[in-house]
């Protein structure tokens, strides 16, 4: 018979130490610079604290986004495209929930000429091109809910956050896509130009000179100086508010994409690493509570997930899995079942020991490439968190206790408050969720 | 370029700029890649086993990626689930693949883990331990990716429907990877043993190893917990390639669905993925046409004719290795928009390529973005094991590892001309078509 090696026990790995970036204050610019060694391309990107909660009129922030990584006024997409890309360079723009970016990247020799066109975008903007602009954000807003997960994630922020700024998770309805205006986008970039930005510099900063990037970005947007402040968005009470049991009804649909989620706290609320491994730990990987129930057991569905999503001013428990359509009721009662379990019973010593390994080693793998390394900063920056906190949500989850979890899951984590969303066929679902559930609402899959 | 020096029997160490790898066989046939890499403190698995859906038997479509599922559920030494369990625990990731030509397992773990995640790979290598309810089990996860990712989704059926146009009943690329349902129903427990005894031997496999390890010893782990796993002959052999011409006729199919807007895919038959300059000239025809914002299918659909939706790649190639691969153009249309309209505009750009070629300044954007893309590629642990083990299984040794920068250089405007005469004709076409119900 076969012998092979007896099964080796490794050793702990050492600590990972995270970059530790430099801010610095160039020409009144607040640059955060991180040093990424090898000849890998170099990234710049402008951080505006200023995202769709912010903007006014909505949707004006996305076609603003959209407007900055392809044209100008003096350049179409096709020019813009080829000035770019000839440079071997990216140039894209994104507005999330609570920031807008421009980033650029290339390689070190080439980075100021890609910054160069990039920034064109903030100088001459194409405002006459608003009704392309409109037309493809309204055409990506179609295409992204048709996606059931899209969709039904869309449908749960807009349950649990009704009546706030955080009510949509990305794209603005088309309605108000519809109303705005080549003023209302002037305007914005206006906005954009009047705050400096925060500029992230991320790759081998011994190739590239700092102060002519931040010469660069003054000398282009005209800027007086002064670091960006933070804005914080409005969140009133979602109390009372929200249709909690909705059926999205997609005729025929073989599985229901189930969401089941409610708010939770800020970015940077003391529990949030607590909050992090309890939920980890219901559905954060193949192991998780979640998947051996729903998946190695049951095999009702691929996959199930339950994470926190973090943001500066407030956040949200989103747990989701696509399940089969016969199966939907027992998988929500077993999801249910699961969550009440874990508030019951806490989690094991072997389930705390497993998750905060998982959560803290595979740190390294988001800190391999320039790329990941300019999003993690962005990210931690994004969420109103200084440079050299990078490292310490390992720290913090490291310290993290069972009664830790307990508490916070406790705190944070309320079966009963858990807004409820199928995205399937309500003709074969809704009669069974009700019965379960109580009064369901039921919505036609098109949205707009 | 990439030099190779013999250093001792069977282990030759290759150059490429600073990087220095060593490629080692075994004496059961299991061909080994190590590249030190000191970056992270971490180490990235890659296991390629040389069989995916093309190898499957008639009426059992799915069953290679069904297998891979199965390699997850309990091997001699090892508990159902606890492969996962180990290396999640540990910090790693973790997942596999199956495609049409290959399957693929990977992981990337603190490289305190390297030894223990060879272990838990050779253990599963040397023998499953499966029972009923296991393969049952996935057998129902599986059909449930299968309606996620497929029936369920809008333009989920596009994949499908396009390759079973584009190759004959009965070739081996007429399906897809995740089969039928009615064929997953039909596998077996008994089929799975048998598969794993026929195609999960060290003689199918490449295992690249990439990271924070020193490559000696990382050579001397692969042979401590590989070594005694015995070969079993000969590679089995893949059905020979046997589509070197065009598709033909055009053919076509119209789905009438439940999605936002009408998409038109096309699919070009070209010669397979052996990175050789005729299929790199169809590569390059493929980046200058419709890959990227400057692309010549982009300037046409969506800047000056504001025809179809904006995204970064219209064209791509399909780089299937062991028959005809396809180039596939997939667009769904702005609002307002039909088919025809797009359909037609593809066609004149696609007859304007094929009548004369594209210009030295396409060719040039397409080097260019080219060696941009390959270093983004190459930039991860795990990215670079995945490529070592692509090019290994193909071409036996690690010559095209780093060489797409420089192949791309010695494709000319007039290969890809005569490239493009050749395969873009309008016989050489299958389309799909899905249009909104209601929309007909």
């Amino acid at each position: 018979m076969l012998r092979l090696a007896p099964r080796p026990t490794p050793a702990d790995p050492t600590r990972f130490v995270h970059p530790a970036p430099s801010v610095l204050n160039v020409d009144g610019l607040r640059l955060v610079a991180t040093h990424v060694p090898g000849d890998g391309l170099v990234d710049v990107r402008l951080l505006w604290p200023i995202g769709f909660v912010h903007e006014i009129p909505t949707g004006v922030g996305e076609l603003v986004a959209r407007s900055l990584g392809t044209c100008t006024a003096s350049r179409d997409a096709y020019e813009f495209a080829c000035a770019v890309e000839t440079l071997g360079a990216s140039v894209a723009s994104e507005v999330t929930a609570e920031s807008t970016v421009l980033r650029v990247d290339a390689v070190h020799d080439r980075v100021l000429p890609a910054l160069d066109v990039g920034l064109d975008g903030l100088v001459a903007p194409d405002l006459a091109g608003v009704e392309r602009l409109r037309v493809e954000a309204v055409d990506a807003r179609r295409r992204s809910l048709a996606d059931p997960r899209t969709r039904g994630r869309e449908t749960l922020f807009a349950s649990i956050h009704a009546g706030t700024p955080y009510e949509r998770s990305r794209s603005a309805s088309t309605a108000a896509l519809q109303a705005v205006t080549p003023a209302d986008l002037e305007e914005h970039v206006a906005r954009l130009r009047s705050v400096a930005p925060t500029v992230l510099v991320t790759g081998n900063l011994r190739r590239v000179d700092l102060n002519q990037i931040a010469a660069a970005v003054v000398g282009r947007l005209s800027l007086a100086g002064g670091a960006a402040e933070g804005h914080e968005a409005t969140v009133p009470s979602t109390a009372g508010q929200i249709p909690r049991r909705v059926v999205v009804h997609r005729p025929g649909a073989v599985q229901s994409l189930v969401h089941l989620g409610h708010v939770a706290p800020a970015r940077a609320h003391g529990d949030h690493a607590s909050l992090l491994l309890g939920v980890s730990a219901l559905g954060g990987g193949f192991t998780s509570r979640l998947n051996l129930r729903l998946r190695e057991d049951l095999g009702v569905t691929y996959g199930a997930r339950a994470h926190v999503v973090a943001r500066r001013a407030t956040g949200a428990i989103q747990i989701e899995a696509a399940v089969e359509r016969d199966a939907t009721r027992g998988a929500i009662d077993e999801t249910l079942a699961v969550v009440t379990q874990q508030l019951t019973e806490g989690i094991t010593s072997r389930e705390l020991h497993d998750i905060r390994t998982w959560l803290v080693r595979r740190a390294p793998q988001g800190y391999q490439t320039v790329r990941q390394t300019a999003d993690a900063v962005a990210s931690a920056l994004g969420l109103g968190l200084a440079p050299h906190q990078l490292g310490q949500l390992d720290d913090q989850i490291a310290a993290v206790s069972r009664d830790d979890v307990v508490e916070a899951l406790r705190a944070h984590l309320r079966p009963d408050d858990l807004s409820l969303v199928v995205v399937g066929d309500a003709d074969r679902v809704v009669d069974d969720l009700a019965q379960q559930h109580g009064p369901v609402t039921v919505i036609d899959e098109p949205a707009s | 370029m990439v030099t190779a020096t013999a250093t001792a029997p069977r282990l030759a160490t290759h150059r490429h700029g600073n990087r220095e790898l060593v490629c080692h066989r075994l004496d059961n046939g299991l061909r080994v890649v190590v590249e030190e890499d000191r970056r992270v403190p971490l180490v990235a698995l890659n296991l390629r086993y040389d069989v995916g859906s093309r190898d499957e038997a008639p009426g059992r479509t799915g069953f290679a990626h069904l297998f891979e599922h199965v390699m997850f559920e309990g091997s001699r030494n090892v508990a159902a689930g606890e492969h996962f369990a180990v290396l999640q625990a540990a910090g790693a990731t973790l997942n596999a693949t199956t495609s049409f030509d290959r399957t693929t397992y990977f992981e990337t773990v603190p490289s305190t883990h390297l030894e223990l995640a060879l272990w838990l790979e050779a253990d599963r290598m040397s023998a499953l331990d499966l029972t009923e309810e296991t393969f049952e089990n996935q057998r129902a996860v599986v059909k449930n990716e299968r309606r996620q990712r497929y029936d369920d989704q809008p333009y989920g059926d596009t994949t499908e429907l396009l390759y079973s146009l584009a190759y004959p009943q009965g070739h081996p690329y007429h399906h897809l990877p995740i089969g039928r349902m009615a064929d997953l129903d039909a596998a077996t427990l008994v089929g799975a043993a048998a598969f794993h005894e026929r195609w999960y031997t060290p003689d199918t496999c490449v295992l690249s190893v990439v990271g924070d390890a020193d490559r000696d010893e990382a050579v001397g782990l692969v042979e401590r917990y590989f070594g005694a796993i015995p070969s079993r002959g000969a590679a089995p052999a893949h059905a020979p390639p046997r589509l070197v011409e065009a598709i033909g006729d055009p053919v076509r199919r119209s789905v009438l669905a439940r999605v936002p807007a009408p998409q038109l895919t096309i699919g070009i038959r070209v010669p397979r993925d052996d990175e050789s300059l005729g299929h790199d000239a169809v590569d390059v025809l493929a980046r200058a046409l419709g890959r990227g914002r400057g692309s010549r299918l982009y300037r046409s659909l969506v800047v000056e004719r504001e025809l179809v939706q904006p995204t970064t790649s219209l064209l791509g190639c399909a780089h299937l290795t062991g028959d005809a691969t396809l180039l596939v153009f997939c667009a769904r249309a702005r609002s307002g928009v039909a088919i025809w309209q797009i359909e037609s505009a593809v066609e004149e750009v696609l007859s304007d390529v094929a009548a004369g070629g594209i210009t030295e300044e396409e060719l040039e954007r397409v080097r260019v973005m080219g060696r941009r893309g390959h270093q983004l590629g190459m930039d991860t642990i795990t990215a670079r094991a995945d490529r070592y083990g692509k090019v290994v299984t193909e071409h036996g040794d690690l010559t095209h590892a780093f060489d797409t920068p420089e192949r791309l250089e010695q494709v000319t405007t007039e290969h890809v001309a005569t490239a493009a005469r050749i395969w873009l004709p309008p016989s050489n076409r299958a389309v799909v078509v899905h249009l909104p119900a209601g929309d007909r």
